[in-house]
């Protein structure tokens, strides 16, 4: 996620979550197993969101039995920490067909600590309240928490950011241009 | 190298700003005079885009040092000025250029590009408007209106921008695609049946080659075929059909990582 935003350092992008949702008792657990980089640049039309959507969840499904069960989102400009319209869009098409979908929001203060392998979270999760996406918080009437795993990634990725493996990240607006490319980066995370 | 990137009109600023730093720091011997100042200017294009603050400010300061009165300089002083965040500072920089020349069109640019900074989409759409006003010719400044339009949920208004833009370069497959995109977007069973229309002619002009397009008559005709109060035209149906082999031929062809199941199961 962090090398799709690092390729495209002045574009929002954005991309899908694939993983497993299961309920354990009174908790939905989540577990984001891999990330695919969908649009960068002009994010608003729905066609190709629509033919993304479609072939990331057949692949999660017939692959490895799992489904898309979020997104994420990188703002355009530094100083924007909102949920804005694009990144609601896709959330919410992703909520329709998941049952507790999750947004991760780029958090573009940190962004530029990606180098030096910071441990702070560097997206935000956002889940569905009513009408809007909030904030994730082990608070309230539906406490959320996040957490990364496996506590290596920090390091791992300021290692592909100085490798500058980030420049060779397809995502799906790439494989549209050329679908000899692939959306599943193989080779990136080898 | 830099005049390559200069001369392709591509931006490619981290590339710039890591062999720029270079060709800057040894000015007076590696680069000819009568080309310096270009790379300067495109130098602290990259370093501002890259957030390289040092090296942007190094580069508008020898700029200015060269030419005090410039105007083209000082359109830069104030991108370093948006850069560093002093927004008034540069509008009140690009407020005086204007005074001075009415009609500047890269100034007139920057205000919109000053708004969007700011997070002010509405205030971009004015200033972009103001500039079309003036140059109702340019294409590139009808796209990026249209865009954000797109960006607040304005379909409407980006169709008239892309109508626009159709009017000034009839034969460009893109333009004909991203319209079809946006009347798509918009819904409706008259917008998917004109869309249908307009990914044609963006598969005419390229040859079949865009895929882009080549997807929108699926999801078009797909929708169309269940849609209600709507006659269905017998070549939606070939179109679709056409479109389908067209894109597995494609995949077939070019990808070997195993793309075209996917593709194949998602579109039968």
């Amino acid at each position: 996620m962090v090398m799709h935003a690092k390729k495209h350092v002045h574009e929002e992008c954005n991309g899908l979550l694939v993983g497993t949702a299961t309920d354990r008792g009174e908790t939905h657990h989540v577990c984001v197993e891999d990330a695919v980089p969908l649009f960068h640049g002009s994010l608003g039309l729905a066609p190709m969101v629509e033919v993304a959507l479609a072939q990331v969840a057949h692949h999660a499904r017939k692959k490895k039995g799992m489904l898309v069960v979020g997104c994420y989102h990188a703002n355009e400009r530094a100083d924007d920490t909102a949920v804005g319209l694009q990144a609601k869009r896709l959330a919410d098409a992703v909520q329709r067909n998941a049952t507790r979908a999750c947004l991760l929001l780029l958090d573009n203060a940190r962004f530029h600590q990606a180098e030096a392998g910071t441990s702070e979270p560097l997206f935000h999760c956002h889940t569905k309240d009513g009408n809007k996406w909030k904030r994730a918080s082990t608070e309230g009437s539906q406490p959320v928490e996040a957490k990364l795993v496996p506590s290596t990634s920090p390091g791992v990725l300021a290692e592909y950011l100085k490798e500058r493996r980030h420049l060779r990240i397809v995502d799906f607006d790439d494989h549209l241009d050329d679908p000899s490319k692939d959306w599943l980066n193989p080779e990136i995370t080898a | 190298m830099t005049e390559q990137v200069r001369n392709a009109g591509v931006r490619q600023s981290g590339f710039v700003c890591q062999y720029g730093r270079m060709l800057v720091e040894q000015s007076s011997k590696s680069v000819p005079k009568d080309e310096l100042y270009d790379v300067l200017e495109q130098v602290s294009i990259a370093a501002m885009d890259c957030g390289e603050e040092d090296l942007a400010r190094r580069c508008v300061n020898d700029l200015e040092k060269a030419f005090p009165k410039s105007i083209r300089v000082s359109r830069l002083r104030g991108m370093l000025l948006e850069m560093q965040g002093k927004f008034e500072l540069a509008e009140e920089k690009y407020s005086i250029i204007l005074e001075r020349d009415p009609q500047n069109h890269r100034v007139m640019k920057r205000m919109c590009g000053l708004a969007k900074s700011r997070g002010n989409v509405p205030a971009a759409i004015s200033a972009c408007i103001a500039y079309l006003k003036l140059n109702a010719v340019d294409r590139d400044a009808w796209e990026e209106l249209a865009d954000l339009y797109v960006s607040q949920g304005m379909c409407k208004q980006a169709a008239f921008c892309m109508e626009e833009i159709l009017l000034l370069d009839p034969f460009v497959g893109a333009s004909h695609r991203k319209y079809a995109d946006i009347l798509y977007t918009l819904g409706g069973n008259e917008n998917l049946a004109m869309a249908l229309q307009y990914y044609s002619s963006a598969i005419k002009f390229s040859n079949g080659k865009d895929l882009r397009a080549l997807y929108g008559i699926c999801l078009c005709s797909t929708h169309l075929a269940t849609a209600k109060a709507y006659v269905k035209k017998k070549e939606e149906d070939e179109l679709h059909s056409l479109s389908s082999d067209l894109i597995l031929k494609m995949y077939r062809a070019r990808n070997k990582n195993g793309k075209h199941e996917i593709v194949k199961a998602v579109l039968s």
